[in-house]
């Protein structure tokens, strides 16, 4: 029976305006099984149940008072139970003098056009005439209801009790929990007053429920503290002894929701991952089947994916003689194990791979995730680059240089050659300093500029500078590729010891300048007669045609000069290139000998100046040619007498040939106490056709001559003299030992 | 038109060349100069520390015709030595040389020589040589005082 629907009393739906209507009413009230009574304003019973009347006997009945049905104490109570029931359905119990208690219902409404009440009055359980049952059962639901409640109390999942207006009856810790609410907060409101669910989704609610339809399913809902929440709920009218209630239960499922949608996340990127990685990845079992491979690890081996989990470890692995079990042992302590091995393609070929094994589990089994790099490119470059650096190696070791790197500053960073013997000292002394420190300041000038163009312009070189003295070397530098450890630039430096080359690289200097000389002389020397000829042959013509026979005469003695002196000087040019060209086996030569010999040669001279060559007491053995060694003391001797003619000492005219030995050569000189030589023009004396004295005899091819014979036997030619009337002596050396070892 | 006859200094070594330097200058206009012959560099510069001394044997001449190739002391230290000198410096210098080297025309003009004259092999290139010397130095060229 619905007493609370729309708060007025079903009895008075029917209306009592009409005959027909109060017999219904009359009809009605027989068939009511609840004691029930219709009361006017001032509590006098209009209408009543005939339960009602066999419930509280014959004091019940039409006209008489509400009030006085009930025991004396009580009637206050029911008469403010009416007097509150304005509109509101009112709850008390009574007691009737025959002591049965019931519970009283009063609603308030009209009936027949005037104010009215309706009560229905319930025997309370073990208060009726059947009591000993009742009382019984009683006791028994007193005793459980502690139980029910402590159930309610204790239970996870969130319980509420709401009257049909959807008001908070009842409920549990669960639910304040739940919605974040206390229970006093919410008692006697709804959940769309307190915003924890909205007001369409109350109504939607409450249609289902008035319709007697359980409510089951996800509902959103906003907690106390404003956060939005998911919850599973479960809705459902339920009729307890004081009327039909809705009984929710709730449970907070965002969490797990949120858990899910992590989970399905992290799933995705994990396919991601094993669907795209280069690595293969094979998971196993325990006995080393795969039950997963991704598609990569089908990539590496060649077969396809239903193939692989068809097979397992044993008929990918390709190394033999691999220490399984001692690999395993570590696998066992640790659950991780990385190692390199050999895998087998499908196709036979095999191919490095570095092996990651991580343990893990699957359905409750222990297994093994394997991850599997392939390492054939990394393998070749290793090689390559093991081949680049064994190459360089070789490089450096054949390299006859000094290899330095340096900073920008010119600090040594590093040195790579293996020649450590071309250095004074040991590296550690250097590296790490400045060149600055270690060397010149011009030496390091030198390589500093050279370090800086290297760094400017990629590239610096040919630096050339000199070491200890006498040592050339040149320094080429290139900037490397890469930054050094402090981010500045580095060079690479090759210092090459090129002293020999230097050498030869002035001699060769000086002999193209001596060709150079030479060519220079020729062509003026051999140029003049020619001049002379020619000219004279214009004025011989002139002169003839004048008739002038005389000068004719003159300019044909000047055109013969010309001549001869042309014949001499090409004479004494091919004398001069035979010395180079054309030699006579060398021999040992007595000095003394040799000496005697130019004498003879030169008897007219000697006798004419009535002069004497003192030879020295010493006679040493010379290496060389004979013919062309007599050539240079006969022209030296020559030009002595020549220039000592009329300066004779104590009556004679006196020339000296002297020997001196050094370490590893002979010194010989021809001296004598002639018109000497003007320390001005000393520098001139050996050159081609110069002669100091332009009246005396001859072409100056004598000591160019000398020279020439000197040089090609290994020695130096030299002339000394204390100034112009003080004598002359010009010394030749030459090398005491004899190409072949031997001392000469 | 007269004039006093240009005093030239030739430092020539080769005889015969002096010769043909005299005949060619006297085929030109004899009247026009006056030669003084020296056969080395050092005899040249001998005569003009001479000249240009407080007591002179010899006058400085108004131009020098130098040749290169000289023994004891070559053209270039003459020229050089000329061009030093603040009493000789005002003279000009004709070099003129068999050498046609590239380094010794420059050397010569770096020092200071007026001129650079190669000596002509053929007979007609000297004789026309010496006349337009003689022309541009004997006739037209002017002179500072000493």
């Amino acid at each position: 029976m619905r007493v609370a629907e729309g708060g007025e009393p079903a009895a008075t739906d029917a209306g009592a305006d009409s005959p027909r209507n109060a017999a219904e009413l009359q009809s009605l009230l027989g068939a009511v099984p609840d004691p029930l009574f219709v009361l006017r304003e001032d509590g006098c019973i209009l209408q009543l149940s005939a339960a009602a009347q066999q419930a509280l006997g014959p004091a019940a009945r039409e006209g008489a008072a509400f009030a006085e049905l009930w025991r004396a104490e009580q009637r206050p109570l029911v008469d403010s139970a009416l007097a509150q029931a304005d509109g509101e359905r009112v709850l008390v119990e009574a007691s009737a003098p025959s002591g049965t208690r019931f519970e009283l219902r009063v609603g308030r409404g009209s009936f027949a056009g005037a104010p009215a009440y309706v009560v229905v009055a319930r025997p309370q359980f073990g208060a009726g005439p059947d009591d000993a049952l009742y009382r019984q059962t009683g006791a028994q639901l007193r005793e459980l209801a502690p139980v029910y409640r402590a159930l309610f109390d204790a239970s996870l999942f969130g319980v509420a009790l709401f009257d049909m207006h959807g008001r908070y009856h009842d409920l549990n810790p669960a639910f304040e929990k739940l919605i974040g609410y206390s229970r006093g907060e919410v008692l006697g409101r709804n959940n769309a007053e307190l915003g924890v669910i909205s007001s369409a989704s109350m109504e939607a609610a409450n249609a289902e429920l008035a319709a007697g339809n359980t409510q089951l399913g996800l509902l959103e809902f906003t907690r106390h503290d404003g956060e939005t929440r998911l919850a599973m709920h479960c809705t459902s009218p339920v009729r307890l002894p004081a009327g039909t209630f809705l009984l929710g239960i709730g449970f907070d499922i965002t969490d797990y929701v949120r858990f899910q949608e992590a989970l399905r996340d992290q799933d995705q990127k994990f396919r991601a991952l094993f669907d795209n990685v280069a690595d293969g990845i094979f998971f196993c079992r325990s006995d080393g089947s795969f039950f997963e491979v991704n598609p990569a690890a089908c990539r590496q081996l060649g077969y396809s994916r239903a193939e692989l989990l068809q097979m397992g470890v044993i008929q990918v692995s390709a190394r033999e003689g691999f220490d399984v079990e001692r690999a395993m042992r570590g696998f066992a302590e640790t659950g991780h194990l990385t190692y390199v091995t050999s895998h087998r393609r499908r196709d036979g070929t095999t191919f490095p791979v570095e092996l990651t094994l991580q343990r893990i589990e699957h359905a409750g089994q222990r297994a093994v995730a394997a991850i599997t790099r392939d390492l054939t490119e990394q393998k070749r470059i290793e090689d390559d680059l093991r081949d680049a650096r064994d190459r360089l190696h070789a490089i450096l070791q054949a390299l006859p240089d000094l290899l330095f790197e340096f900073d920008a500053d010119g600090v040594i960073c590093d040195f790579y050659s293996s020649r450590k013997g071309l250095l004074t000292d040991p590296p550690q002394t250097f590296l790490n300093k400045n060149l600055s420190d270690l060397t010149t300041p011009e030496v390091s000038g030198i390589l500093l500029g050279a370090i800086r163009e290297a760094v400017e312009n990629g590239l610096s070189v040919g630096a050339q500078y000199r070491v200890r003295g006498d040592r050339w070397m040149e320094l080429s530098a290139a900037r490397r590729g890469d930054l050094g450890p402090d981010q500045k630039p580095r060079v690479i430096a090759l210092a090459r010891e090129i002293t020999e080359r230097k050498l030869r690289e002035q001699e060769l200097e000086r002999r193209n300048d001596e060709l150079m000389r030479f060519t220079y002389t020729v062509s003026h020397d051999l140029k003049g007669p020619l001049v002379t000829i020619k000219s004279f042959l214009g004025y011989l013509s002139q002169d003839m045609a004048a008739g002038e026979l005389d000068k004719a005469q003159k300019d044909i003695e000047y055109m013969r000069k010309a001549a001869d002196r042309m014949d001499e000087l090409m004479e004494d040019l091919l004398e001069l290139s035979r010395v180079g060209r054309k030699t006579h086996p060398p021999v040992h030569l007595s000095l003394r000998a040799l000496a005697q010999e130019a004498c003879e040669l030169l008897a007219g001279r000697i006798s004419n100046c009535n002069a004497e060559v003192i030879l020295p007491e010493d006679d040493v053995l010379l290496w060389g040619d004979r013919v062309r060694l007599l050539e240079v003391l006969q022209n030296l001797l020559d030009n002595a007498l020549k220039f000592s003619e009329g300066r004779p000492v104590d009556g004679r005219v006196r020339v000296w040939v002297e020997v001196a030995r050094r370490e590893d050569e002979y010194v010989v000189s021809v001296r004598d106490r002639g018109i000497g030589i003007d320390p001005r023009y000393q520098h001139k004396l050996f050159g081609l056709f110069e002669k100091l004295h332009s009246h005396t005899e001859g072409t100056g091819i004598g000591l160019a001559l000398v020279k020439r014979i000197i040089e090609v036997h290994g020695g130096k030619v030299w002339a000394e003299s204390a100034g112009e009337g003080r004598g002359t002596t010009v010394s030749f050396t030459l090398p005491n030992t004899q190409p072949g070892g031997g001392s000469a | 038109m007269m004039q006093n006859p240009l005093s030239i200094l030739l430092v020539e070594d080769d005889l015969a060349h002096a010769e043909i330097t005299r005949r060619n200058l006297e085929e030109f206009d004899v009247e026009l100069f006056e030669l003084v012959h020296v056969i080395d560099g050092q005899a040249a510069i001998d005569y003009l520390v001479d000249a240009g001394s407080a007591r002179p044997t010899a006058a400085l001449p108004q131009l020098i015709l130098l040749d290169l190739r000289l023994p004891r002391v070559d053209g270039l230290e003459v020229l050089s030595h000329v061009k030093r000198d603040a009493t000789l410096r005002h003279i000009p210098v004709v070099v003129l040389t068999t050498s046609a080297a590239d380094a010794d025309v420059r050397d010569a003009y770096q020092l200071g020589a007026s001129g650079y004259l190669v000596k002509p092999v053929v007979y007609e290139q000297f004789q026309e040589l010496t006349r337009a010397f003689g022309v541009f130095w004997l006739r037209f060229n002017r002179y500072a005082d000493a």
